[in-house]
């Protein structure tokens, strides 16, 4: 892995030469809060953003897509696979790892190509997070502080610079044709590891207890009284899966024209929170309970999607606690679990 | 049907501002081919035909009177498809706030001596008369979902009806929560479809497209509580569109973990 | 000399319930009379009690479909 430095002047420069070829998307601010959004100028990119709305989930799998078209007169039927080139600037780590749980949700089993097509037309530039991003974050117990693949550049906050870890061969063409960079000197390399090591003891271990132990944890806890007292706070909106990084539930729809002939199939994001989510054929409805809903989402984050995957479902970016109304935290459950363990 | 295929529709209003019907009237804008689509038969609003065979009733506006319910029965008893058309029929609307009050006061205040001229009983949604095959919510009524309604109907399926809360159609918008800016919003217990319009203009939900199907409304009320609204203030973000319904819920003792 | 009953029970094309009554007799008016039919809805009286906050949203609903552009 190459390291190189990128001064902050350049910053804008490189974002403008990338817009020629690429859609750059990155962290903007919208109201008091952040999103991920295309930058339409450079001034717009918020690297000292603190976290975002949603997750940069939805450049890769966007909340509406159009799946195919179809023609029931011409029993016609197009697949529609919407990918544009893209640069994402300055991803968090927590949302890298997620990303590797994406590629694995949709590469496995039933390979998507609509997703795929555009994680291949997806160059990620991510940003290491010195400080931690809000009061939610609980990233450090999650093993998502840092990350070492996921990202085709990576960059770290030197103050007057950025040191840049150049991980892929895209990554090291996008700087040699967009960026004026130098090589990092044995300096470089110095303060780079001072701010490295300085960083971790600013995130405190906000889980009580090793997250490996989570899945088994889980295990035991099916019929652990936390859910009866989660169901009658949920409000069963579905924020919290709606801005999770990991989640990647969809429904799919039709979209006919008037006269009933052609049409479009979407998808959409979906949510296991939803009253309907577990509704089947016949009408019987699996998950009826919020209380069981809410398990199945704490099931989801820190056992099933382990067992499925080998990575925990929960990155503790802390979005879904911010979002929550009702103030329900993940973090505070899967303490609450441990600690009656 | 018609000769050519077409389902005869026909539109009729209680009490109501007639603000849908202007709504589908606009939809034409965008959607002419409804035209082709369907035969209006009957739409004192927008023409001047009288068409007394047709397939599918929309209704617009809430019953409230005794008198206006022989009518409904008559439509119900004509058309196939009976479709709520937004609120007022949906869920008696604000008209129901009148139901708070005694009537007679209700009357005398706005009618003072001809008070008994203005025949008026408790405000309700038209599916407390007849039987009622699809909604179409909202003060005012979306246009394109009532595009996709009449589609769903043509195409012989139910009718869509987002059975979620505004607050995921807020959410995939990526909106600032009205919560975390110091405003309240209903949108955790509303009826989605409306694209979360006014959040996203910075308003907070007023519920005007009903409840969910089974809304957590002790939790609700618990995020008001914490977000600082009054106990009375609570139930006047409750009832403002949603009296009836309200009542209903009461009367019924619903509810559901 | 003209004698007319005119009866039209309910006008189309219009936002509203009204009917006309015209009696002519001997080509002289005797009665012409718009008749609104449209079942009250009685605002006046139920945004009585109700937060001053909520009136403009309550009312804009006398027509909801310019509720926002009512509301200011």
């Amino acid at each position: 892995m190459k390291l190189m430095i990128l001064d902050k002047s350049a910053l804008a420069p490189m974002v403008n030469a990338l817009r020629a070829d690429y859609r750059v998307v990155g962290p903007q601010a919208r109201g008091p809060q952040f999103a991920f959004d295309v930058i339409t100028d450079p001034a717009q990119l918020r690297l000292d953003y603190n976290t975002t709305i949603l997750p940069p989930k939805k450049v890769l799998q966007p909340q509406y897509e159009r799946l195919l078209s179809f023609n029931r007169r011409e029993y016609q039927v197009t697949p529609i696979i919407e990918a544009t080139p893209t640069v994402l600037v300055g991803v968090h780590t927590c949302d890298l790892h997620a990303f590797l749980l994406l590629d694995q949700a949709f590469s496995r089993e039933y390979p998507d190509a609509h997703y795929l097509e555009r994680r291949r037309q997806t160059v990620i530039i991510s940003l290491e997070c010195l400080e931690p991003c809000d009061e939610y974050s609980f990233c450090r117990s999650m093993g998502t502080l840092t990350s070492d693949t996921g990202y085709d550049l990576h960059l770290t906050d030197l103050g007057t610079a950025y040191a840049v870890h150049v991980a892929t061969e895209t990554g090291r063409q996008i700087l040699s044709r967009y960026a004026t960079v130098r090589e990092a000197t044995e300096a470089d390399v110095r303060q780079l590891n001072e701010v490295l090591s300085a960083k971790w003891p600013r995130f405190t271990y906000r889980l009580d207890f090793d997250a490996a132990e989570l899945p088994a944890l889980l295990g035991a806890a099916y019929d652990h009284p936390l859910w009866e007292e989660l169901g009658e706070r949920c409000l069963a909106c579905g924020s919290c899966t709606n801005v999770c990084p990991t989640c990647y539930c969809f429904n799919v729809f039709d979209e006919v024209d008037m006269q009933l002939v052609a049409g479009e199939r979407w998808r959409c994001w979906d949510s296991c929170q939803l009253d309907e989510f577990a509704r089947v054929a016949g009408g019987e409805n699996f998950r009826k309970a919020r209380s069981a809903r809410q398990r199945h989402r704490f099931m989801r984050k820190g056992k099933y999607l382990y067992e499925k995957f080998g990575e925990l479902g929960c990155v503790g970016c802390g979005r879904c606690i911010r979002a929550c109304v009702a103030k329900i935290s993940i973090l505070e459950g899967f303490n609450a679990i441990h600690q009656s363990a | 049907m018609t000769s050519n295929g077409k389902p005869k529709v026909a539109f009729f209003d209680f009490a109501c501002c007639e603000g849908c019907q202007l709504t589908v009237v606009d939809s034409l804008q965008t959607h002419l081919d409804l035209l082709e689509a369907v035969e209006i038969v009957q739409f004192r609003e927008a023409i001047s035909d009288r068409g007394e065979d047709y397939q599918i009733a929309f209704i617009e506006g809430s019953c409230t009177r005794q008198a206006d319910e022989e009518r409904l029965r008559k439509i119900r008893a004509q058309a196939s498809v009976v479709v709520a058309l937004g609120a007022c029929a949906h869920t008696a609307c604000v008209n129901a706030l009148k139901n708070l009050h005694p009537l007679e006061d209700v009357r005398r205040w706005v009618y003072g001596d001809q008070a008994e001229w203005y025949d008026t009983y408790e405000a309700r949604p038209i599916s407390a008369v007849i039987e009622v095959d699809a909604i179409i919510p909202g003060c005012p009524i979306d246009r394109e979902e009532f595009i996709r309604v009449v589609k769903a109907l043509l195409l012989g399926k139910k009718p869509p009806l987002p059975d979620y809360p505004v607050c995921v159609e807020c959410k995939l918008k990526e909106n600032v929560c009205m919560f975390h800016i110091g405003k309240f919003c209903m949108g955790p217990v509303t009826r989605a479809g409306c694209g979360a319009i006014c959040p996203t203009y910075g308003d907070g939900c007023e519920g005007c497209r009903g409840f969910i199907p089974a809304p957590n409304e002790n939790a609700m009320k618990d995020v008001l509580a914490d977000a600082g609204l009054t106990v009375e203030a609570i139930m006047a973000r409750f009832t403002m569109f949603n009296t009836y319904l309200v009542s209903a819920r009461k009367a019924d003792g619903e509810e559901r973990r | 000399m003209t004698t007319l009953n005119v009866n039209v029970h309910y006008v189309t094309r219009v936002e509203g319930h009204g009917d006309i009554v015209v009696d002519v007799k001997n080509g002289q008016i005797k009665e012409c009379r718009f008749e609104v039919v449209e079942a009250p809805r009685f605002f006046e009286a139920f945004v009585r009690g109700r937060p001053y906050y909520e009136l403009s949203h309550i009312t804009s609903r006398i027509c909801g479909d310019s509720a926002i552009t009512s509301r200011f």
